[in-house]
Formats: structure tokens, C-alpha cells, sequence
């Protein structure tokens, strides 16, 4: 599969891409990722295991993941495409064996704990529509990430009443188009716009929003405590969501959630299920990345001697300051909901994909 | 089974498995009472089942009383005989035949003997990420689970150091410290009043349970919860590691629950004892009849166990994976429905 010339030279350049950041924005990596996965999947042959697909799978998303070590999405799409291939084989083979569940096989549970777990035998061929049904559910979780926001908007949309006052954080696309389709639905509502420095995406959204004719105030991050006592509900994206429920978001949200917990604030966070990461961040470290400089100092400035200018990417927010999540397919649920959508989606012994190795 | 011989079955079982927890204990002593039934039907081996249930946990409270292994609640003990004859019900409802129910049992029984060192195992791998280098980690108790786990993650080649609540009244603290001293990991051992002054500079709590009941809380050894509120005013994670087969049925609200109960008898309440210059000395013991005399009209309460809510708990490692509290009702409704 992976002496495909063809298939190599994809995925060599969406690396070196990643690595530029050339490729930006969770969708648009998401996606690719998934391609890759279904090509994968479809240049397979009849002598190939479903072990051979699986590590072949495994492979490309340690590859990737080195790209960029903090892009969940990666993983999390891969895993999404592990468990179709997973619960396909499984069903495929249920005929053979006993009326037991695909479910029930492969997670562990406390009713299955005294039983030894006869694991299913993935290191045969498979024949029959089992490629081509792994494919059409490839193709379905692709049109699941390319229909998202409609999905998200839709539940969301309930959420926001009339008159309210939303605060959001810079530019979420997620965000956006949610709260341009509440104004297409003739919702009124006003909308604060934290500015996000040092991106300043909030300026792009004040504009997008302005021109749709949605009033929306723009404000320094530092404003935030100080208007919340006004604000009806916080709605943010996120880079991703974490397995306890907690956030892995642009930096400047831990923030945010603080001052609407200190306000009692509903913190509601849209996102799509592709985010959900089953991995546990301990503090503020794990899992974060320094982003460049330069959008903190002017250039000019650089050849100031004993000052140490720092960037980072990303906030750990803990599940506590949460109070909602929006997801497409699954709906809403509150952060302690949130292991049980993790065992509905991925399969225990995806959740490490391995380390690379040269 | 006669009483007597299912006596003598304990004992050779406790002896056997010094490190085992009393669930475990209880399941083995199942496996071999139905490999040794001389049942025909069903009806039979379920009844024989049960009336070896009640006298285990009777037996279990004579013969236990005094070896050094066992403490705490009997709570350990019920949640293993449940979790056994729910498993054997299974088994007769998926089955038609009985011999073939009986053999499989009986074969189970080489599996079960392997589960409790297997989910101790799992659960010290899942911790394992959870360390990093120059870490402070306070531990609580003597858990076998939780001690399992430090000593792997020192194996690992993780450098932490590990602070010890002397654990009172049976200072179970000091069996820990030494066990983990003896892995070379460093360790401070300070007194129970103590741990308020410590926290602040601890990355997160590691403490076993003797049972994880349905609303995700653990009933522990006396002081857990304490430890647990601290923690919690500290900003501090507080993980709990257990075997899934501690999980219980039962929804204690608060400490009252725990007590009196016949679920949750103390087997073996330790003595109280008084420790000077870090030495653990035969000491007082206030159930003594000329110190009771002398603390003349003063009542002395002495609880084995205690219950931690669930709130105060930020993930469970069990063999089942890492769980936040609410997914432990999840995982038992999956058991019993």
C-alpha cells in the first residue's frame, strides 16, 4: 500500500506543508487526512490483513503527527478511521461467532472482566464488500467534517435567545458561521469580540459580522473581565477537546472562562467531533507550543539585549469552567459527558498511536 | 462445603496471596468452591454458592482478625462476591447444559488467578504518562495498587520524590515509605497533621481505594478524605488507582453510610498507638482496660475507612482504562443491566 509512489509523494508533501504551516486551520488538515486515510484504504489488496491496513494507518498518522506534534486532528481523524475499520471486521466476523456485540468485544468492561477476552484474529484476509463498505463510511465520516457547521449551527441555534449579548474570542470559523446563521433565522442578539492579540483574528470577525449587518462591539482582551458582568453567554471554539473534558484552545481562554465563572457566565464551547482528543493534559505545559515572536515585538526591537519575548499557542482550560459543548452528530454535552462520546467514536487501543521512529 | 473446610480454603488462600486484595481473595475462594461442588443442576450450585458467600464473610472476620494484610472495610470483600456470583448467573443464563457451565467455570479459574496482578498491571501502565521529571507526588496509605504504580514509573527512569502521611492509627504510611525506599525512590514520611503544610508544593495525590462505589467517590483508609478536601482547596489533582473489580454497587451520601452497616464492618480495626522519635512502638492501646480507666468518661472514636465524594476526585486509572468519576455508575449499570 504504502510502495505506492503516488501515495508517498501525497503524503511526503502534505508533510513538508505541515511543517511550513503551509496547510492551515484544523478543517482544512482534518480533511486532507482523511483523503489519505481512503487512499490508503483503496489502494489495499486482496492479500492484505486488516492488520497490515491498521498499521499502514498507524504509520502515516505517526508521520504526520510528527509534522506538527500539537494538530490533534491528525490522530483523532485516523482514529475515527481505525474504529470504521475496526467495527467493520468485527462485524463481518460477528456471523462466524456468537450474537456478541462488536462493542462489547473490543472495549472492556466490568461485566466482561472474569471472562479472558478472545481478541478477534486481524492478521487474515478479508474478501467480500469489506473494503467497500470501510470506504463508503470513509466517505460519509468525510461529508460528517465537510457538513459540520451546519451540524453545530443548527443545535446551537437554540441556545441563543432574543436580545442576548454573546462574547466570543477572535475568529472561530465554527463561531461565526453559527452566529450568521442565528442572524439569517432572524435572531437578535449583539455580539462582543475579544480582538485575540497578537493574531487579532477578532478584527476579521467584527468586520465579517458588520457586514452582514449584525452589531458586534470589538474589545481588548483585557476588557474582558470588565464587560462580562454584561454578557448573557461566552460561546469560543477550540483547538481541541480534551478526554477529562477540559480544553486545549488558542491562547487567552483560560482567561475568558475565569472571568465568566467569576460571573457566573455560561461558557458554552462549538466545536466539531473531530476535536475530541482521547488524550489527558496535565497543566499548563502539556501539550503546547510557542508560536513566533515576532507578532508579540516589532522586528526593530529584536537586538534587545536579556529580554525574553514568549508566544504560546495554547491555553489548558479544566473541565470545571466549562458548562456546554456543541458538537456536530452528537449534540450537546457537559464536560463530564464527554468519556462517554470518547467510547462511542474511538476504539482503546487507538488512543496511543505509537511514537516514530526512524 | 462445610464451613470448616471453606475456613481452612481462606486460609490457605490469604497465606498464598499476601499482596492479594480481599475481592480477589474472594473470588479464588468462589472458583474453587464450585471446581470442588459436587453439584448436579444449577439450582444446587446456586444455592451452595450463596450459603459460601455468607460464610465467607463470616470466616473472613474470625480468621483474618490479626494477620497484618487485611484492614479496613469488609466492603472489599462483598464487592468481589458480587461481582463473582453475577458472573456465574451470566454464565447459566448463556448456557444451556450444566457440565459445560461447570467446566468453563473451572477453567475460568486459571485466568482469575492471573486478573489481579493483570489489572494491577494495566493500571500502573495507564499512570504512567501522568509523571514528569522533578515531580512531588503525595501518596495515601499502604495501597499495593498505588505503590505498584510509583515503583514502575521509578523503573521507567521518571525522577519524583514522594512525600508519605504517616497514615494513623495503624501507621500504614510507614510500611509505603519503606517499600518505596527500597525501590529507591526518595521519600519523606510526615505526621497526618501535616499534610496541609505540604500541599502547596505537591503536583498531585496518588491514593488506592479499598472500593469505588456508583457515584465515582472511593471509600479508603481513614484520612483519605481529608487529604482529598485538601487537595482540592490546593488546586491539586487527586487520582485514585483500583482494580475495576472494586467497584460496588452502593451509594454512601456521606460518613454516616459507612458505618454500622453490615457492608461496611470494619474487619480488623487496628489499635491506637502512639509513635515516638519515628519509631513505631508497642504504645498504648486505648482499648486497653487500665488506659480507659484513666481517660475516665471520654468517648474514643476509632473508624478504619472513610468515604471520599466524588467531587473531590479528578481521574480513576482502573484495568478498564482512566475514568472520570461519573463514567463508574456508567460502568456498573453495564454490569447489572
Amino acid at each position: 500500500m504504502l510502495s505506492d509512489t503516488v501515495l508517498r509523494n501525497t503524503i511526503n508533501i502534505f508533510i513538508t506543508n505541515l511543517q511550513r504551516k503551509q496547510i492551515k486551520g484544523a478543517y482544512h488538515i482534518g480533511r486532507a487526512c482523511a483523503d489519505i486515510m481512503r487512499t490508503i484504504v483503496s489502494s489495499m489488496t486482496k492479500k492484505d490483513t486488516v492488520q497490515q491496513v491498521i498499521d499502514q494507518c498507524r504509520l502515516v498518522a505517526v508521520m504526520l503527527k510528527q509534522a506538527q506534534p500539537t494538530m490533534f486532528v491528525i490522530g483523532n481523524v485516523v482514529r475515527r478511521v481505525l474504529y470504521i475499520i475496526r467495527d467493520e471486521y468485527a462485524q463481518s466476523n460477528s456471523g462466524t461467532q456468537q450474537t456478541v456485540s462488536a462493542d462489547s468485544l473490543h472495549q472492556p468492561n466490568l461485566a466482561n472482566l472474569l471472562e479472558a477476552k478472545a481478541e478477534l484474529d486481524y492478521t487474515k484476509p478479508v474478501e467480500g464488500d469489506f473494503k467497500a463498505n470501510i470506504l463508503s463510511e470513509i466517505k460519509e465520516l468525510i461529508s460528517e467534517l465537510d457538513n459540520m457547521n451546519e451540524g453545530i449551527s443548527e443545535v446551537a441555534i437554540e441556545h441563543v435567545h432574543s436580545n442576548e449579548v454573546i462574547l466570543t474570542i477572535g475568529q472561530s470559523h465554527t463561531v461565526e458561521h453559527f452566529l450568521k446563521v442565528a442572524a439569517e433565522k432572524k435572531k437578535k442578539f449583539e455580539v462582543v469580540v475579544t480582538e485575540h492579540a497578537p493574531s487579532y483574528s477578532g478584527h476579521e470577525l467584527v468586520k465579517s459580522l458588520s457586514e452582514k449587518g449584525i452589531s458586534a462591539t470589538l474589545i481588548s482582551d483585557a476588557a474582558a473581565f470588565a464587560i462580562m458582568s454584561r454578557v448573557n453567554k461566552v460561546i469560543v471554539g477550540t483547538h481541541s477537546v480534551m478526554a477529562n473534558g477540559g480544553l486545549i484552545a488558542p491562547s487567552g481562554t483560560h482567561l475568558v472562562a475565569l472571568a465568566a465563572k467569576k460571573k457566573s457566565v455560561p461558557f458554552v464551547v462549538c466545536c466539531g467531533l473531530y476535536k475530541l482528543t482521547p488524550m489527558y493534559p496535565l497543566d499548563q505545559d502539556s501539550f503546547n507550543d510557542l508560536c513566533n515572536p515576532s507578532e508579540v515585538i516589532p522586528p526593530e526591537l529584536y537586538n534587545l539585549k536579556d529580554a525574553h519575548v514568549l508566544n504560546p499557542c495554547y491555553d489548558y482550560v479544566p473541565p470545571e469552567l466549562i458548562d456546554l459543548f456543541i458538537m456536530n452528530e452528537t449534540g450537546t454535552h457537559n464536560p463530564q459527558y464527554i468519556y462517554r462520546v470518547l467510547a462511542e467514536y474511538y476504539d482503546t487501543r487507538d488512543y496511543d498511536l505509537g511514537v516514530y521512529q526512524d | 462445603m462445610k464451613k470448616e473446610e471453606l475456613t481452612n480454603l481462606v486460609k490457605d488462600v490469604v497465606r498464598d496471596n499476601q499482596d492479594m486484595s480481599l475481592s480477589f481473595v474472594a473470588i479464588t475462594v468462589l472458583t474453587d468452591v464450585i471446581k470442588r461442588s459436587t453439584s448436579k443442576t444449577m439450582m444446587e450450585l446456586d444455592t451452595e454458592l450463596k450459603l459460601a458467600v455468607q460464610d465467607l464473610k463470616s470466616c473472613v472476620k474470625e480468621e483474618i482478625e490479626g494477620t497484618d494484610t487485611y484492614r479496613g472495610s469488609s466492603i472489599t470483600l462483598h464487592s468481589g462476591c458480587e461481582l463473582f456470583t453475577r458472573f456465574v448467573t451470566r454464565q447459566f443464563l448463556e448456557m444451556k447444559e450444566f457440565g459445560a457451565i461447570k467446566s468453563k467455570l473451572t477453567e475460568k479459574g486459571q485466568y482469575i488467578s492471573k486478573l489481579s496482578a493483570l489489572s494491577r498491571e494495566k493500571v500502573t501502565e495507564l499512570f504512567e504518562p501522568f509523571f514528569r521529571d522533578n515531580m512531588c507526588v503525595m501518596v495515601v496509605g499502604n495501597s499495593r495498587v498505588a505503590t505498584a504504580t510509583l515503583i514502575r514509573a521509578s523503573r521507567s527512569g521518571k525522577r519524583f520524590s514522594v512525600i508519605i502521611p504517616e497514615s494513623r492509627p495503624d501507621v500504614e504510611g510507614y510500611k509505603s515509605a519503606r517499600h518505596l525506599r527500597d525501590a529507591g525512590i526518595p521519600v519523606t514520611l510526615i505526621v497526618d497533621s501535616a499534610v496541609a503544610y505540604h500541599m502547596g508544593k505537591v503536583d498531585f495525590v496518588l491514593s488506592g481505594a479499598e472500593a469505588v462505589v456508583e457515584s465515582g467517590g472511593i471509600i479508603n483508609k481513614i484520612g483519605t478524605y481529608q487529604i482529598a478536601v485538601l487537595a482540592h482547596v490546593h488546586k491539586k489533582s487527586f487520582y485514585v488507582a483500583a482494580e475495576s473489580f472494586k467497584f460496588v454497587r452502593q451509594y454512601p451520601l456521606n460518613q454516616n453510610d459507612i458505618s454500622g452497616d453490615d457492608h461496611y464492618e470494619h474487619i480488623n480495626p487496628p489499635p491506637y498507638t502512639f509513635i515516638d522519635d519515628g519509631q513505631i512502638k508497642d504504645g498504648h492501646d486505648v482499648s486497653d482496660e487500665q488506659e480507659r480507666r484513666q481517660l475516665g468518661g471520654i468517648k474514643v472514636s476509632n473508624p478504619t475507612s472513610d468515604f471520599t465524594p466524588p467531587r473531590y476526585i479528578t481521574l480513576l486509572f482502573t484495568d478498564l482504562g482512566i475514568l472520570t468519576p461519573s463514567a463508574i455508575s456508567d460502568e456498573l449499570i453495564k454490569l447489572y443491566s
